[in-house]
């Protein structure tokens, strides 16, 4: 173990600092700024209720029994009120693959907790829109 | 590695080898190099065996039992062999109220869980284990075998999930033989989890 | 147990509680420093998933299986998918076999990176814990991007593959592979080469590959011991693409002690599989041919399936994964599927080879065998 040998260890240890001093970090602050999530995402649905016929094939699809459907709650013509449980859903996306009217899709948006149980539960009317725009409301809650 | 078997090492020969010696067996070959024998209970331990002489390395795949419903069940070994690329899978139908065969975990010790299992999910004895304690199942569920088809689920929440009530089952003796499954999906969603 | 043999024989519990018991727990009779014997115990895990798939349809049932072992999801969904397949009858297009076997090598390439981690923290080496498991998210990246989810991808699907390979999933996966390529030699550096791993691995659980083919093992674990037994070569399946290139099944062969293997060399396997999946890999993503990704008749023909058996193999990360199915006629759900996982014998052989074997290398010898309960409680 002569001087020279300690003298390169020291030397690899300072590369490897001033390596990490100007690489960019690898972790983001998470609730102001987010992750890059790609295109094909399984996050929360959407459900276009204007294409909807009510077949009701992604109810038959869905393994755990997340979705209800209402189909005497009638804002269109031939369409139906969709309920999905969250605290049931796997994202496994079988009921989109099982649409084949494209009113049904995932989003982006995976960031679904909530205070109470039963907000999980979106009702026609959540499932409908993405009202909340996820940045700002988990902004709102950390701040 | 091909001294690991006195014959040439094709399905077809280990099959004729079998019938030979037992006469009661049915030898059928399947697609490949596979090969599927059909024997009656009491012949099992004695053709593992011979099994295990004839080739040597044999790997015990996969032991498990199907129930057909009217206390028939089918018992299933698999064997695998890498040196000779040969698949060998017994067949052994059984049928009783709690039906018993004999254990081939001293010949084969990777079947001792299998054959727990089996003891513990579909009430099959195996006489000459060693323990045939539960294995996967909490205390609560000995002695129900759960994996019968007459085994009924926990249907106490089905009415939160919204679900339709699944039809009576009639009575078993109206039934036919081997019906179809009459559960769908839908009705199964209440099962526990 | 006999304790009147030894009156200062005690009984411990190892697990469900100790950190690197997850969700097992195992009766062990010490005399002293040394186990005399081994009583491992399952079904902390146990979920019935053979009775939940009797009431899931045949596109479901594949998403059981992947969530039996997450590490390697690609790889445990596919003996389901291929019995169905054979059963209902339907063709595999060439595009989807490739991208298929790819996903799967990735898969397990990942699952072993998990192994490295966990194994080394097991012996107390923490770092080793960490950097295998930064590598293993650019793996996660790129099934992200592939199909959406991280862990549990269901990719996988009767007659195909769900998703298509886009420049994105190309580039991530090209990603991850040259960064694991320029850390392999780190790894084994430390780990092959470290003083107080060779010291702590050699000689330790030592089994001859007639023992361990008779206990039921399969996959590394016997592969280590000279065996090239591998369900990729041996049993080539017709809807994978391991045929398209050209390699070799990796095993070691110690001299000190041929025809045998102890931890050391289970550790070495594990690092020349991870070589092996590279080469698959690199060989087969230029020949992904274009064409469609999906069996066109899948929906009408994997939904009612008719009377038949099937059994559909794959040679998993930890040994021979395979699943058992049995079908009615015009069947919606199976009537009997029947799933061997390869870590249910290899848990069950720690009866056998624990015993006569020190306190402390009980851990190393069990994880050596590359374990994981979602395997043998199902």
């Amino acid at each position: 173990m002569g001087f020279f040998s300690v003298l390169g260890d020291m030397f690899r240890i300072f590369k490897h600092v001033f390596r990490q001093v100007f690489v960019r970090p690898f972790t983001s602050l998470y609730p102001f700024e987010d992750r890059y999530y790609p295109e094909r995402t399984r996050g929360r649905h959407i459900h276009i209720r204007e294409k909807c016929t009510a077949c009701s094939q992604c109810v038959r699809a869905c393994p755990v029994v997340a979705i209800r459907i209402d189909k005497e709650d009638k804002m269109y013509e031939k369409d139906a009120a969709l309920y999905f449980d969250y605290s049931r859903c796997i994202f496994c996306g079988l009921c989109v693959e099982a649409c084949r009217f494209d009113s049904l899709f995932h989003t982006p948006i995976v960031d679904l907790s909530e205070g109470e149980r039963d907000d999980l539960l979106y009702g026609p009317d959540k499932i409908e829109t993405l009202e909340r725009d996820p940045l700002e409301w988990r902004g709102r809650r950390f701040r | 590695m091909s001294e690991h078997m006195k014959s040439s090492g094709s399905a077809s020969t280990l099959g004729r080898d079998i019938v030979n010696k037992f006469p009661e067996v049915q030898a059928n070959p399947l697609e490949g190099n596979r090969i599927e024998l059909v024997m009656p209970a009491d012949k099992i331990r004695a053709i593992v065996a011979l099994l295990d002489e004839s080739v040597s390395d044999f790997l015990p795949e996969s032991m498990f039992a199907v129930d057909l419903e009217n206390d028939q069940y089918e018992l299933i070994y698999i064997f695998w062999s890498h040196s000779n690329k040969l698949l060998c899978q017994l067949r052994v139908p059984i049928e009783g109220e709690a039906p018993e065969v004999e254990s081939v975990s001293d010949i084969y010790p990777g079947f001792e869980w299998h054959e727990r299992e089996t003891h513990e999910m579909f009430g099959i004895g195996f006489s000459g284990h060693p323990d045939l304690r539960l294995l996967l199942l909490p205390e609560e569920l000995e002695g129900k075998y759960p994996l019968r088809k007459s085994f009924q689920t926990d249907r106490s929440r089905l009415e939160e999930s919204g679900l339709p009530q699944p039809k009576p089952k009639p009575p078993a003796a109206e039934r036919p033989a081997r019906p179809t499954p009459s559960t769908t999906p839908k009705e199964g969603g209440e099962s526990p989890e | 147990m006999k304790t009147d043999i030894v009156d200062d024989a005690i009984e411990i519990w190892f697990g469900p509680q100790h950190v690197s018991a997850h969700g097992w727990a195992t009766k062990l009779t010490l005399v002293g420093d040394y186990i005399v014997e081994c009583d491992p115990n399952a079904g902390y895990f146990h979920r019935s998933a053979e009775k939940v798939m009797e009431f899931r349809n045949f596109r479901q049932g594949a998403l059981i299986m992947e969530r039996l072992c997450m590490l390697e999801a690609f790889l445990a969904e596919y003996p389901y998918v291929t019995a169905v397949e054979k059963i209902a009858g339907l063709e595999v297009p060439e595009r989807a076999k490739v991208m298929r076997t790819i996903m799967m090598e990735a898969s397990r390439i990942h699952s072993l990176q998990f192994w490295w981690g966990q194994f080394a923290a097991e012996l107390g080496l923490f770092t080793m814990l960490l950097w295998p498991w930064v590598d293993r998210e650019f793996f996660l990246d790129a099934f992200e991007e592939l199909s959406g989810s991280r862990h549990a991808v269901s990719y996988n699907t009767p007659g195909g593959v769900k998703y298509d390979f886009n420049e994105g999933v190309i580039a991530k996966l090209e990603r991850a592979m040259d960064r694991i390529e320029d850390r392999l030699p780190k790894f084994k550096d430390m780990l092959l080469r470290g003083p107080t791993f060779r010291v702590r691995t050699q000689g330790i659980g030592q089994f001859t590959a007639e023992q361990g083919l008779k206990w039921g093992l399969s996959g590394p674990n016997i592969k280590a011991c000279g065996v090239p037994m591998d369900l990729r070569k041996d049993d080539p399946d017709p809807s994978l693409a391991y045929d398209m290139c050209d390699w070799e099944v990796p095993t070691v062969h110690n001299e000190d002690h041929p025809g045998e293997s102890d931890a050391y060399d289970r550790m070495v396997q594990r690092f020349l599989e991870v070589e092996t999946s590279l080469g698959i890999i690199k060989q087969l993503l230029p020949q992904v041919p274009d064409g469609p990704i999906i069996d066109p008749k899948h929906r009408a023909k994997a939904n009612r399936l008719p009377e038949g058996e099937a059994y559909g193999r794959v040679e998993g990360t930890r040994g021979v994964t395979t699943l058992w199915l049995k079908t009615q006629d015009k069947a919606q759900t199976p009537w009997r599927a029947k799933i061997r996982g390869p870590c249910f014998s290899s848990y069950y052989s720690l009866k056998h080879l624990v015993p006569s074997s020190k306190f402390a290398d009980f851990i190393v010898i069990f994880g050596s065998l590359d374990p994981y309960p979602g395997w043998w409680d199902r």
